[in-house]
């Protein structure tokens, strides 16, 4: 089953739509709760973070009965440094971000933990592309 | 007690149910359709939350008792009150009144419900402190709260305390002094009267495997009718010799009214009432937007039990009268029997974990239940979206559930129907066929006895 | 069965679908009239009609039917099939009648829905 979600950045209001959505599908269709936890957090996190540091960006989910793969395409600033972006606390948001409670630095790193597969491709002032598949039947 | 799984007290009389569809409507988890002009329940999605029974105009839906004359099985008749019985009843009209009228009804004696509340509460703040359990901790006192969240909420059922009711402890206590009295089980029937079919439903068929020995349940509007006409018979209250005070303190009173737990939690806790507030609520929490509560005291009807489908009094002046009546309890007359018994009670207080119930809006089968969730979003594709309910079901998506569990067909739709016949692929006559499936043979005839009709009530 | 065996045994011409010959039908419908398809409660139905026009595609895309064989030799006209590719049905259509499709069909295994 594929479901797709476009996301408008600096749209804070709207962040975490498609997180919920997809959480909504995984619960309907019985997958054990604390899978979609770990779906919903990576996905949520994933979500947030075209919607804090790119333009636009787009979510495509694909659901089978062994795993969730999703996959977030943004038009961006892309990563610089992807080892840096993966340490626990290093940020890169802007003042107007952290005011509204984002920018922990926490983003990159609670995807990792929570994902089974997470592939990070980027390019300096294209964008992002992120690749995260969580399986369900997992022994994490 | 064997009972069937899904067993429940609420029952829809065909013969008095003119398929209005207003019940179909208000389910909280879409349980009921109209079929052949009736309506019809899918017992596997009703929470007994009794919202049917306060929306029909017809009063066709009935909460299934027991006939009064079965306490007269029992040598020893023990009537299980709970304060909202009480509290049903003028000012005047004081607990030691109504003991008096139930004895001469039949009863033998009479436990109160919320007599092992303070027992109760003990336990409720020992799990809210262990912090290995999942918190927010949930009350697990209104069943009908407990089985929407194992069909709606199934995420969140470890939250609930597997605990059991005030009422439970009350059964328990009494059931074991009267053994300690030597009296055998056989001879002692204790009755609770319920202000709904949920707690009926907790009782018979409880969350859990466990027996609570209460042997029948009486409804608490027919118990008030009874009451009533027995002190207007005797001329008044001031002819009625009375029974021993009520052995409650204020909380334990207050138990079964909003705030009525919470009140007595340490802690962060929250009380919700009324159905729409307890899902908005529940949803709330399933994101995760809500933090650092500690205990959620979560009642299915507006103002809590005072709200019950079957108190006949307004809930409003109910728990005024409450509340003044617990401010006046004169602490130094009560008596504390229950303690004895605290550690036989602490030992028989836990019921089973609370499990979800696979309500199988799909499939148990992952596989399955995605290539069914992807048919009825196809369907939808072609539905109005309106949840007119003229197909039987209360909403476009149930309607579409319905088509791919194979419980009905997609031409249901009236909207499709339009507009198939307007392609000439449905014949005029098939169509109003289908209707009369639904709705019934007759639903098209002319009848002026209608509700609202020229010759209403003849 | 699976389509491809449909298709031999009917000596059937594939409109479009190609890539999905090896789908498995297990049961068929055979009828001229759509209303009768649309009040069918069921799955996995093969339709079998001779209603070669555009509401014959229309009818199985709402009740969810993958697959419909026209029968008795119609002419099916490229709008048909251009809405067969795009609501990626299959097509399949036999010179047979339907009185013989069906037998040959029902025959070999293919169970009615009633």
């Amino acid at each position: 089953m594929r479901l797709d979600y476009k996301v408008e950045g600096g749209d804070f209001a709207r962040a975490g739509w498609a997180s919920s959505q997809v959480k909504k599908v995984l619960k309907q269709l019985g997958v054990d709760q604390n899978i979609v936890k770990r779906v919903v957090v990576a996905l949520y996190e994933a979500e947030v973070n075209i919607v804090a540091h790119a333009y636009r960006g787009e979510i495509g989910v694909d659901i089978d009965a062994e795993k969730i793969v999703m996959r977030l395409e943004d038009e961006g600033p892309g990563i610089p440094d992807v080892s840096l972006a993966m340490q626990r606390g290093y940020s890169t948001a802007t003042p107007q971000v952290r005011e509204m409670g984002f920018g922990a630095g926490m983003g990159l790193p609670n995807i990792n933990t929570n994902a089974d597969i997470f592939n990070i491709e980027t390019k300096v002032g294209v964008g992002t592309t992120l690749e995260i598949i969580i399986n369900f039947k997992s022994n994490q | 007690m064997s009972t069937p799984q899904f067993f429940h007290a609420l029952k829809i009389l065909e013969d008095v149910c003119i398929g209005c569809s207003h019940c179909v409507r208000v389910c909280p988890t879409e349980a009921l359709r109209i079929r052949d002009g009736k309506s019809h329940l899918y017992p596997d999605r009703c929470v007994d939350c009794g919202e049917c029974y306060r929306v029909c105009p017809v009063n066709a839906i009935i909460n299934n008792h027991d006939d009064f004359d079965k306490i007269f099985r029992y040598k020893h008749r023990i009537a299980l009150v709970p304060s909202i019985v009480l509290g049903q009843f003028k000012d005047g009209i004081e607990p030691e009144h109504i003991f008096a009228v139930l004895k001469g009804l039949g009863f033998t004696d009479i436990c109160e419900g919320e007599e092992g509340a303070k027992l109760l509460a003990e336990l409720i703040n020992q799990r809210v402190s262990d912090r290995s359990v999942e918190h927010p901790v949930i009350s697990s006192f209104c069943p009908a709260v407990v089985r929407l969240i194992q069909v709606n909420f199934p995420g969140l059922t470890p939250n609930i305390m597997p605990i059991k009711a005030p009422l439970d402890f009350s059964a328990m206590y009494i059931r074991q002094k009267y053994r300690d009295m030597g009296i055998p089980d056989s001879e002692v029937g204790i009755f609770y009267i319920t202000p709904c079919a949920a707690k009926i439903v907790a009782i018979v068929s409880p969350v859990a495997d466990d027996s609570s020995g209460i042997n029948g349940f009486i409804n608490l509007d027919f118990i008030y009718n009874k009451v009533m006409k027995v002190i207007k018979s005797t001329g008044g209250v001031k002819n009625i010799v009375p029974d021993r005070k009520s052995n409650l303190d204020g909380s334990q009173m207050l138990w079964a009214l909003t705030g009525g737990e919470a009140s007595c939690v340490k802690g962060r806790s929250l009380s919700i009432d009324g159905m729409k507030n307890v899902i908005d609520f529940l949803e709330k929490l399933e994101n995760e937007e809500v933090d650092n509560v500690d205990f959620l005291e979560l009642r299915m009807c507006d103002q809590s039990c005072a709200g019950g489908i079957l108190a006949p009094s307004n809930r409003f002046l109910v728990v005024e009268r409450m509340q003044k009546r617990a401010l006046r309890v004169d602490a130094d007359s009560l008596t504390f029997g229950i303690d004895e018994y605290r550690e036989y009670l602490k030992a028989n207080a836990k019921t089973e974990d609370i499990r979800p119930r696979t309500s199988l809006r799909y499939d148990v089968d992952v596989s399955k239940a995605i290539a069914k969730m992807e048919k009825v979003r196809r369907l939808m594709c072609f539905l109005p979206g309106i949840d007119c309910s003229v197909c039987g079901a209360p909403t476009c998506q149930a309607h579409a559930e319905d088509v791919v569990q194979g419980r009905s067909v997609i031409s249901n739709c009236i909207f499709l129907q339009k507009k198939l016949e307007n392609q000439r692929l449905l014949d005029s006559k098939h169509a109003l066929r289908m209707i009369e499936k639904i709705w019934g043979k007759d639903r098209f005839d002319k009848n002026c006895t209608k509700k609202g009709a020229k010759n209403e009530d003849s | 069965m699976k389509l491809s065996e449909v298709a031999n045994l009917v000596e059937a011409e594939v409109l479009c679908g190609n890539e999905k010959m090896n789908v498995e039908v297990k049961q068929g419908f055979a009828s001229d009239l759509m209303s009768d398809v649309l009040t069918l409660s069921t799955n996995d139905v093969m339709l079998i009609t001779g209603l070669a026009n555009l509401q014959a595609v229309r009818t199985a895309e709402m009740s969810d039917i993958q697959v419909v064989l026209f029968v008795r030799d119609k002419q099916i006209g490229d709008d048909i099939v251009e809405l067969g590719n795009d609501l990626g049905l299959v097509l399949l259509r036999t010179e047979f009648s339907m009185f013989k499709t069906a037998g040959l069909l029902y025959n070999a295994g293919l169970q009615p829905v009633f």
